[in-house]
């Protein structure tokens, strides 16, 4: 898809950092629904750093990071780091395969949800509704 | 002790690496403790050695001897050949030993069999996040099972908003005897619903099918001649006319059929499916589905005035399936169950991959093409566990679309996206050039007067891309 064809306002980065591409078709099939009708994700994988240096202050943008026991401590080191450069960001983690204890390392940083399974993802419409809509709030 | 020479290097690795090993002989004895097991208990563990430890044997208050017991394999071992225990070993002084997982393994056949028991961190006791994810599904689909015993079909079960009110209004359906309009798409199984709605508001009563769409008025008075001739000869007979796609019926032949419900007002009841569009009759004023309709409008809905005034009885939406994701692992394990227990075949559970499979596909025919699909993956399976690969082709194959394919965009305009293209290729054909017009409109081909005249169109009239957004 030649995106520069499409106007820049309406697109809504999704970035995705994960092994493997469950979360990316799970995006790829509810995100389009999942975001006000005149917005369109622009859904990317990427890696942890490609995230960290692609964020910016000023772009409203979703972020899901896969979360196992082996990654836990990197992805809660870049939770705190995309926190940092853009606060207004909103960040969903995908972890299944943890623990209670495991999940409650997560909880300090500024999560938007946590999601087991791509069928929990159309459950966070409401949210994301609302995250755009006070962004733009926030811009005017 | 074991002595020997050859096992003398391997105790000395054992006492090295710090694990907790011991062994016990035949005759129920401590043989061998590594040095592990005396960092893990706390005192010398040498004092132990030759002391019984055997499941269930009689031992004295010396608390050595508690210790050693309390070491001992469980009496399934011999049995099993292995067996996993959590020990807490009593306290020889003040601090109790921490609890270990400990694995056990029957050496050698029965009276001359050694035991080698190894304490430390395992998992392989905790199930598999698979296994775990497995067992969450049926424990849903148990208590769905018990708490909606009486009216429970497959395409009830799950945890949606939209299965809830399904249920709910099911509920109400079943417990009354009333015209019944079920509105949803082709494919959502709602005879299934409106049948078992029957049997249990109703149960007895007679039955009469009738395909909406293939009648006219003769071929319906035909078709509902027995239950007329019951209805005119019996003041107490009841007739309920299930009808498939009423919506679809040719209006004269819906308003035969209003006529027959007016003149047998109470006794000849209508269920009816509608799937032309989803509607509630009934619904909350502030419900997103009816905000959206108007039933004053016969041709809008495709149905005669008069059947609306019927199944405004009680009307119900069974959502298309796409609209209930969080519901299929549900459904699916559901459908599942049942043609297993059918003897269809050995699989008695669906992978995560498949699951994610399921979720993800689209469902254009909705519950019937899910039923096929598990009727497919059941016959395909050889093991107990259906996989992505035991799916059908179109589902397992499936990738999510373009999404600008998908989505509805009334900012994206040929013209717009045209422009925008132009004043890119513009402002990057300049920035190689290095600022230079004349160059840069060489570079693209058209006179330097157009790409000064484009630029101002851009800079002065039309907004450039990054104004719009």
């Amino acid at each position: 898809m030649n995106w520069s064809l499409v106007d820049p306002g309406v697109i809504r980065p999704w970035l995705i950092c994960e092994t493997g591409s469950r979360w990316l078709s799970a995006v790829r099939r509810f995100g389009p629904d999942m975001l006000p009708a005149d917005l369109i994700p622009k859904v990317e994988s990427a890696t942890r750093d490609e995230i960290l240096s692609g964020l910016s202050l000023s772009e409203p943008s979703i972020v899901l990071w896969e979360v196992g026991r082996d990654s836990l401590a990197a992805v809660c080191d870049s939770l705190a780091q995309s926190t940092a450069i853009n606060p207004r960001g909103l960040q969903i983690v995908a972890c299944h395969h943890l623990t209670d204890r495991e999940r409650w390392c997560l909880t300090p940083f500024p999560l938007a949800a946590m999601v087991n399974h791509p069928e929990d993802l159309p459950r966070l419409t409401p949210m994301i509704h609302l995250h755009f809509a006070r962004w733009t709030q926030f811009i005017d | 002790m074991v002595s020997g020479t050859g096992i003398r290097p391997f105790a000395r690795l054992l006492d090295k690496s710090q694990a907790s090993v011991w062994a016990i002989s035949p005759g129920g004895k401590l043989i061998y403790l590594s040095s592990g097991c005396s960092q893990w208990l706390g005192f010398d563990s040498s004092l132990l050695l030759d002391r019984r430890s055997v499941a269930g044997a009689p031992i004295s208050n010396e608390k050595l001897d508690l210790i050693a017991a309390a070491l001992a394999a469980p009496a399934a071992l011999l049995r099993r050949g292995t067996a996993s225990l959590r020990i807490t070993p009593p306290a020889l002084e003040h601090q109790r030993p921490e609890a270990r997982e400990v694995r056990f393994i029957k050496v050698g056949r029965q009276d001359t069999a050694l035991v080698l028991a190894i304490a430390g961190d395992f998992d392989d006791r905790l199930p598999e996040p698979e296994l775990k994810d497995a067992i969450a599904i049926r424990q849903q689909l148990d208590s769905w099972r018990r708490s909606h015993a009486a009216t429970a079909i497959n395409i009830t079960a799950g945890t949606s908003k939209q299965a809830v009110r399904l249920r709910r209004r099911m509920h109400v359906a079943a417990s009354t005897r009333t015209d019944v309009g079920l509105f949803g798409p082709p494919g959502s199984g709602g005879e299934s619903i409106l049948m078992r709605i029957h049997e249990l508001s109703a149960p007895g009563e007679n039955l009469i099918h009738v395909d909406g769409p293939l009648m006219d008025s003769d071929l319906l008075d035909a078709t509902l001649m027995p239950a007329r001739h019951q209805l005119a000869e019996n003041r107490d007979a009841r007739v309920t006319a299930l009808v498939r796609s009423l919506d679809e019926m040719p209006f004269e032949a819906q308003q035969r059929l209003a006529g027959l419900l007016e003149t047998f007002t109470g006794r000849l009841r209508l269920l009816a499916t509608c799937g032309a569009q989803l509607m509630e009759l009934n619904a909350p004023v502030d419900d997103g589905i009816s905000e959206n309709l108007s039933f004053t409008d016969e041709q809008t809905c495709g149905l005669c005035s008069q059947l609306i005034d019927v199944i405004s009885s009680l009307t119900m939406v069974n959502p298309p399936l796409a609209q209930r994701v969080e519901d299929i692992p549900l459904i699916a394990t559901a459908l599942l169950d049942a043609r297993h227990a059918a003897g269809e075949g050995p699989a008695e559970r669906i992978n995560r991959s498949a699951l994610d499979a399921l979720v993800i596909y689209p469902w254009p025919h909705n519950n019937e093409e899910l039923e096929d699909a598990i009727r497919h993956s059941i016959r395909n399976a050889t093991g107990s566990v259906i996989a992505c690969e035991h799916l059908p082709l179109a589902i397992r194959s499936y990738q999510p679309g373009s999404i600008l394919k998908r989505a509805k965009h009334p900012k994206l305009s040929l013209d717009d996206a045209l422009q925008r293209y132009e004043l890119r290729m513009i402002q990057e054909t300049l920035e190689s050039a290095d600022g230079n017009r004349a160059e840069a409109a060489r570079r693209l081909g058209i006179s330097r007067a157009r790409l000064i005249r484009r630029l101002d169109d851009h800079s002065s009239g039309t907004r450039s891309p990054k104004e719009s957004g």
